[in-house]
């Protein structure tokens, strides 16, 4: 329901008037607090294994948070059954087989640090089923002025109190080498100094993978918050979960989305609508006040320690649906592809002065000579394109052509690059 | 000699028993001399370089007359002349014509009397006699209406000293001989006859002086004989007189205004006003005169200049709202034209939303408060629209990069009525959309505010003034959702002077604040999104001056307040969006009040003034009753009370003090100190770190209970070289109680149960202001540095209602450092140069402590509210203001600033944000005017 105003474009345009909004390298100027617990705790009525992921605070320059081990991690109902989770790899507890946990009981998270600390949540319950009903992909242009695909889904529920929703979602998409051909490097030799001693050697073979079409995934890392809080009805009706540009390759050719709908309590709602608050720029003139979230968790023998994360218990539903490009955009021209396949690359195989000199009767290469062609292979930037046919000839500067293929980025050429050429179970072609 | 010198006072003496004018009576000297002189012999006579004293005597020798006069008079000059039978009468004549001497013939006693005293009325044009001493003795006074004190000093450049005649006092009497008389009288203004007060007449040579009172009298203890006194009063041509002193009598002071064209008028109603004023904390500020200081944009904005004063800021260069000695920005009273005025700024604060032309300035209150004023906890800013031009129709405008500007001034009757009609707008609109930027192309950005003033001097003893006013800013970035808000007021003001010691104003006001949202997408949750507030208020005040020592300021007020605290309706037929409306809420304000000006000695004075405040909230409304001793939410309402329309649901109030005094150590120089309390009963909910325009204004209710605050300061104040120079330092410490703010990530718009969301805490500030101000000569401006806290608690005994574990913490607008520097050299009267200088400490953030992983993205954690502060700020603009030539025929008077906003280019940090994006934290700061943004306005007058 709330409209973020997006300033940050005008402002940026408007910089000789109004100000801008530039990244800059964040430190983390507190002492960090080792204590914060991170609990990602989102549990639902789904008769699965149930996963919840511990961690701790990091900082800002550290890439990846600190996995929290050897935890004892249970969720307890009302009639003190336990259901306990096992530690599978740092961080990662889940439950030893499918749990199914059930309407109308109240339910706790307990956690017991190796630090001696001890976290209960408050008693959730979950709340009713809602299931996603239909589900369309509609082309419009969005309130950025930008042209594309909203995926909207309506949910029915014959309840009277407001629905809050969380989604997430899993697209996936075909994938489509431009530049595809039917013959990949095959001996790539280099070792300049190896038994057959001809030298740097590059080959090329008939393909043994296929690499026309691939399939890539995604999955959603934002929030997309939805209520029915000031509707009508406490349905929702036409949601958009996800816009993708009409240059967005992923829907190209065919892309299929599985839209999960948590339908979770008030206050979780109020928490993750908070943490979506202060991780969006609202205003440049204007922005909310950031600080402690609420959370449902406490530390059972203090208040000050900070615990951060949600016990969010929801009921679950969830969607997957298809479509085609000429759906929805006929006889229009696709959305680039991923990368620009325009160039065509002459890496030589032997760089320009390149020798050889004798020491002690030994040969060696000077220096850090290396083959383009060969680290270029190597590395998965190339794939074959073509024969270079002027390859050994003079060229105006009175230097030998010194490549032998023309190559493309390997992702113009091998789809594989961006996905997998295996095709998922679930798709269904057209 | 002295037989001489009595006689003329005879005469003097007895020919003002023909009338005050002394026209006439110079018309009668003249008249006579020459009728008497009709009767007498001729004389013959051959004189070549002869001394003046010798032809005198050779008269007198000639004839039955004895000729008084100074022997000083005669000696200095020496006269070439026949005559041959000629009048006495024409030969004295021809023989003074040269001389500076007068003559005066007394026919029956046959004297003949020189007066050296004929030069100054000699050269004074005709009509001019009017303005000539009166010699009078024991004439009472006239009862001359108060009149106003002089408002404007003429910076006269035309200095010289006029020369009057020796006036001589009383008939001296051998038996009543002394050392010295008093003299007694009256000064009076020449041209108009009003008596002129606070004129300091000073004895040379000597340290008496005297200073007349209200009516002009005054009152001298003068050596007998020969003494000059000059006097000095602002408005009036500074003169010298010789009198000689006889015995007790009086003189009355005909004096002259300054009568030359006026180089520049400047505004010194009360120069050293600061010094003598009893109350604290006051400043004040002139439309017209900050035009020179170079703002953003060029845009004039007195609002902008008080940010430039001790005690005054905002939390940032973008920030609406002004942080007025560490109070929020919800606790000023804004009053245009005596009504509030809700939103006084223009697209984040960085414009005024008042016209500059039709503003003629305002008074800021940030210490004491006047007693008149009431409901908030920290400042006043009452601003005041001009007066239209009465005798001919003016106008003024500005054409900027961003805004223009139009004020009229429209004489309804001459000398008594106008209009005054400004109109403003911008067409930042332009800028948008020439930019190459496609998303860009459905935003705008516009704004506006238009004023009409009324006024009518029905009488000396009426006044009538109206104002109405409206403003509205509408803002869209994207294509589907348009914001805009408005302010619109109206105002009645009667002023009436009972007598000559009471006066009173009746005032009545509305004023309405409202904002929208409108929002028109692609899904079906199109709606419109409203907000408002409308008060109305009666006022009725007076003012009684008693007597010399007693000045009461005594009123009463009633305020009637309708709120909609929001709505939401679906746009459209196909909307889904089920239409809210939050229930309204009223309320009735009132206060009654008593102040007294009280002049316990020259020194010593007070103010002192009691307030009663009194706020009921009323039906119809429901409200919640929580349990005790458990936080407010849904699990703790006890149950929902339903009110009927006009039932009380809640009443608060209580007394306010507003004690003020000072003690002057000389007339330059003053200590003052003051105490106030108050009580605020509406509140501005927001849940952002600086004020957005969406910002709602709850009144108390049942369980949102008013603010309160308190406030002492003590200053010194002193004045250098006959106030050129100000200087003040004054220190303050206050506490505020029940202020609220809210739990973070507070929902607080739409939200019918705010009190869940609220909380109420207490708030301290203190600070050192110091002042210094150049107000005259080619270098004005001030220089003004404060150190100041800002710091807030919220505490509870439950966590979820703690901000910062309970203890206090730095508010959004703590900065402890600010220096502030304007200034302006004038080269010629054409051309000036202005700069703008301030430095302050960084404003407090919250700042992340680390970074989380959840649900695949990465988040950053908050702990403590506000414990980093983003760098200091700094910035200094220039300006360069060219006036157009001062021909007197042209069609305009032009004035053109150019100046650059940011000179330096600092990029200062206005807020830093943390953004997830693609599951990854981004740092990012923002700014406002991060490089040096140059405009050219220009200004016409007419």
């Amino acid at each position: 329901m709330k409209k973020k105003i997006k300033w940050i474009g005008l402002l940026c345009a408007l910089n000789a008037f109004f100000g801008c909004i530039e990244e800059f390298e964040a430190e983390t100027v507190t002492e960090l607090q080792s204590t914060a617990l991170v609990v990602d705790a989102r549990v639902t009525d789904q008769n699965v294994q149930q996963t919840i992921y511990l961690s701790r605070l990091f900082p800002f320059e550290a890439a990846d948070p600190t996995p929290e081990p050897n935890a004892q991690v249970s969720i307890v109902d009302d009639l003190d059954n336990v259901f306990g989770f096992q530690e599978v790899a740092p961080g990662r507890y889940i439950t030893a087989s499918a749990v199914q946990f059930v309407h109308d009981r109240a339910y706790r998270l307990v956690i017991q640090t190796t630090d001696g600390s001890r976290y209960s949540s408050e008693a959730e319950m979950l709340p009713t089923v809602v299931p996603i009903g239909e589900m369309k992909a509609i082309r419009r242009v969005n309130s950025a002025g930008t042209e594309g695909v909203a995926i909207t889904l309506d949910n029915n529920d014959a309840t009277g109190v407001p629905n809050f929703f969380r989604f997430e979602y899993e697209e996936t998409f075909k994938i489509v080498a431009p530049h595809f051909n039917p013959f990949d490097w095959d001996e790539v030799d280099d070792d300049y100094f190896m038994n057959d001693d001809d030298g740097w050697e590059v080959t090329i073979a008939a393909r043994e993978e296929p690499a026309l079409e691939c399939f890539a995934s995604n999955t959603s890392n934002a929030l997309v918050l939805g209520s029915t809080e000031r509707l009508g009805s406490n349905n929702l009706d036409d949601f958009e979960v996800r816009f993708l540009g009409k240059d967005n390759y992923a829907i190209a050719h065919r892309y299929s989305i599985l839209v999960k709908q948590y339908h979770h309590s008030v206050n979780a709602a109020s928490f993750y609508e908070s943490l979506s608050n202060f991780s969006n720029v609202e205003s440049v003139f204007s922005n909310v006040q950031t600080g402690r979230l609420e959370t449902n968790i406490r530390d059972e023998n203090s208040s000050e320690n900070i615990v951060l994360g949600y016990f969010e218990l929801s009921s679950y539903s969830e969607k997957r649906m298809f479509f085609n490009y000429s759906d929805l955009f006929p006889n229009e021209p696709l959305p680039p592809y991923v990368i620009n396949c325009d160039p065509v690359g002459k890496p030589p195989l032997y760089p320009p002065g390149f020798h050889v000199t004798e020491i002690d009767g030994e040969l060696v290469l000077d220096g850090n000579d290396s083959s383009p062609l060969i680290e270029g292979i190597k590395a998965g930037l190339y794939g074959y394109h073509a024969e270079n046919e002027n390859f050994g000839k003079i060229d105006g500067d009175g230097e030998p052509d010194r490549a032998p293929f023309l190559v493309k980025s390997l992702g113009c050429v091998d789809c594989r690059k961006f996905g997998s050429n295996v095709k998922p179970d679930f798709w269904i072609n057209e | 000699m002295h037989n001489q010198i009595e006689s003329i006072a005879l005469i003097g003496n007895r020919t003002c028993f023909f009338g005050r004018s002394f026209l006439f009576f110079f018309c009668l000297c003249w008249f006579s001399s020459y009728v008497f002189a009709q009767t007498t012999n001729t004389i013959s006579g051959n004189f070549s370089e002869t001394p003046l004293r010798d032809i005198i005597l050779d008269i007198e020798s000639k004839t039955d007359y004895r000729f008084y006069f100074l022997d000083d008079w005669v000696t200095k000059d020496t006269v070439t002349i026949t005559y041959n039978n000629e009048l006495v009468t024409e030969v004295l004549d021809r023989v003074l014509a040269k001389t500076s001497l007068n003559y005066y013939v007394k026919e029956n006693e046959n004297r003949i009397v020189l007066l050296e005293n004929t030069l100054v009325y000699d050269e004074l044009p005709k009509g001019f006699f009017g303005k000539q001493d009166e010699i009078q003795k024991d004439v009472s006074n006239g009862s001359i209406a108060n009149a106003p004190p002089p408002t404007f000093y003429n910076n006269d450049t035309r200095r010289t000293k006029k020369k009057y005649g020796v006036e001589r006092v009383g008939r001296s009497d051998p038996d009543n001989l002394r050392r010295t008389y008093e003299l007694t009288g009256k000064a009076i203004n020449a041209r108009t006859g009003e008596p002129i007060q606070d004129l300091t007449i000073r004895v040379n040579g000597s340290n008496v002086v005297t200073v007349t009172d209200d009516s002009g009298n005054y009152q001298l203890e003068l050596a007998s004989g020969y003494n000059i006194i000059s006097v000095r009063a602002m408005g009036i041509a500074s003169s010298e007189r010789e009198i000689i002193m006889y015995n007790d009598g009086s003189l009355d002071l005909a004096l002259e205004e300054g009568l030359q064209q006026l180089e520049e008028v400047v505004v010194e109603a009360d120069a050293a006003k600061n010094v003598e004023e009893a109350i604290t904390g006051s400043e004040q500020i002139d439309s017209e005169e900050s035009k020179n200081i170079p703002l953003v944009l060029g845009e004039r904005d007195i609002l902008q200049v008080a940010k430039a004063l001790p005690g005054i800021s905002s939390a940032g260069e973008g920030a609406t709202g002004l942080n007025v000695r560490g109070g929020k920005t919800d606790q000023n009273l804004v009053l245009l034209d005596d009504a509030v005025i809700y939103n006084p700024q223009h697209f984040f604060g960085i414009f005024q939303a008042l016209n500059p032309f039709t503003t003629k300035g305002v008074d800021i209150y940030k210490g004491a408060v006047p007693v008149e004023f009431g409901g908030r906890l920290s400042s006043v800013f009452d601003i005041r629209t001009k007066n239209g031009n009465v005798e001919k129709l003016s106008g003024e405008g500005s054409i900027g990069p961003v805004t223009g500007n139009l004020a009229l001034e429209v004489p309804l009757e001459k000398d008594k009525s106008s209009l005054v009609i400004g109109a403003r707008g911008a067409y930042a609109d332009w800028i948008l959309r020439s930019l190459d930027e496609e998303s860009l192309n459905n935003s705008n950005a516009s704004f506006f505010d238009g004023i009409l003033k009324y006024h009518n001097k029905i009488n000396d003893n009426n006044e009538i003034k109206a104002t109405a006013y409206y403003s509205r800013d509408a803002f869209s970035i994207t294509s589907d959702s348009l914001y805009n808000y408005n302010n619109r007021l109206f105002s009645v003001r009667w002023d009436h002077r009972f007598n000559s010691k009471t006066t009173g104003a009746l005032v009545l006001g509305n004023s309405d604040y409202g904002f929208g949202i409108d929002f028109d997408g692609q899904t079906n949750t199109d709606f419109n999104l409203d907000y408002n507030i409308n008060e109305t208020e009666l006022k009725y005040k007076l003012r009684t001056a008693i007597n010399d020592k007693h000045t009461l300021n005594y009123g009463i007020s009633t305020k009637y307040y309708n709120v909609n605290p929001g709505s939401i309706e679906p746009d459209g037929s196909d909307s889904n969006i089920s239409p809210t409306f939050i229930d309204e809420e009223q309320a009735v304000e009132g206060a009654i009040y008593i102040g007294d000006e009280f002049k316990l000695s020259d020194k010593l004075l007070f103010n002192v003034g009691a307030r009663y405040a009194f706020f009921a909230a009323l039906g119809s409304g429901s409200q919640r009753n929580y349990q005790e001793g458990f936080p407010r939410n849904e699990s703790t309402v006890l149950d929902t009370i339903n009110y009927g329309g006009g039932e009380v649901i809640e009443t608060y109030g209580g007394p306010e003090a507003r004690v003020s005094a000072r003690y002057l150590f000389t007339p330059d120089f003053s200590i003052k100190a003051s105490f106030n309390n108050s009580y605020q009963f509406l509140h501005t909910l927001s849940n952002n770190t600086t004020v957005s325009p969406i910002d709602t204004w709850k009144l108390s209710d049942l369980n949102i209970e008013p603010q309160t605050g308190y406030q002492a300061s003590l200053g010194l104040y002193k004045n250098f070289n006959e106030n050129e120079y100000e200087i003040s330092l004054e220190g303050y410490y206050k506490r505020m109680d029940n202020v609220l703010d809210f739990k973070t990530g507070a929902d607080l718009f739409l939200n019918e149960n705010v009190e869940t969301e609220v909380l109420q805490g207490d708030g301290k500030a203190y600070g050192v202001e110091f002042l210094l101000k150049k107000n005259k000569g080619r270098l004005n401006g001030w220089l003004g540095y404060t150190y100041s806290r800002s710091l807030y608690r919220f505490d509870s005994e439950f966590s979820e209602e703690r901000i910062n574990n309970g203890e206090f913490f730095a508010s959004n607008f703590d900065k402890p450092h600010d220096v502030s520097l304007i200034a302006n050299y004038r080269f010629t009267r054409r051309y000036s140069v202005s700069a703008n200088f301030v430095y302050q400490t960084g404003r407090p953030v919250t700042y992340p402590i680390g970074t989380f992983r959840l649900n695949n993205a990465d988040f950053v954690a908050f702990s403590n509210r506000n414990e980093f502060r983003i760098p200091d700020f700094y910035r200094l603009d220039l300006g360069v203001n060219i006036e157009g030539n001062h021909k007197k025929n042209k069609l305009a008077h032009s004035f053109v600033t150019i100046s650059v906003y940011n000179v330096l280019g600092r990029n200062n940090p206005y807020s830093v944000f943390f953004v997830t994006e693609d599951g990854e934290v981004k740092a990012l700061q923002s700014s406002i005017f991060a490089i040096p943004i140059p405009s050219i306005t220009y200004n016409f007058k007419f």
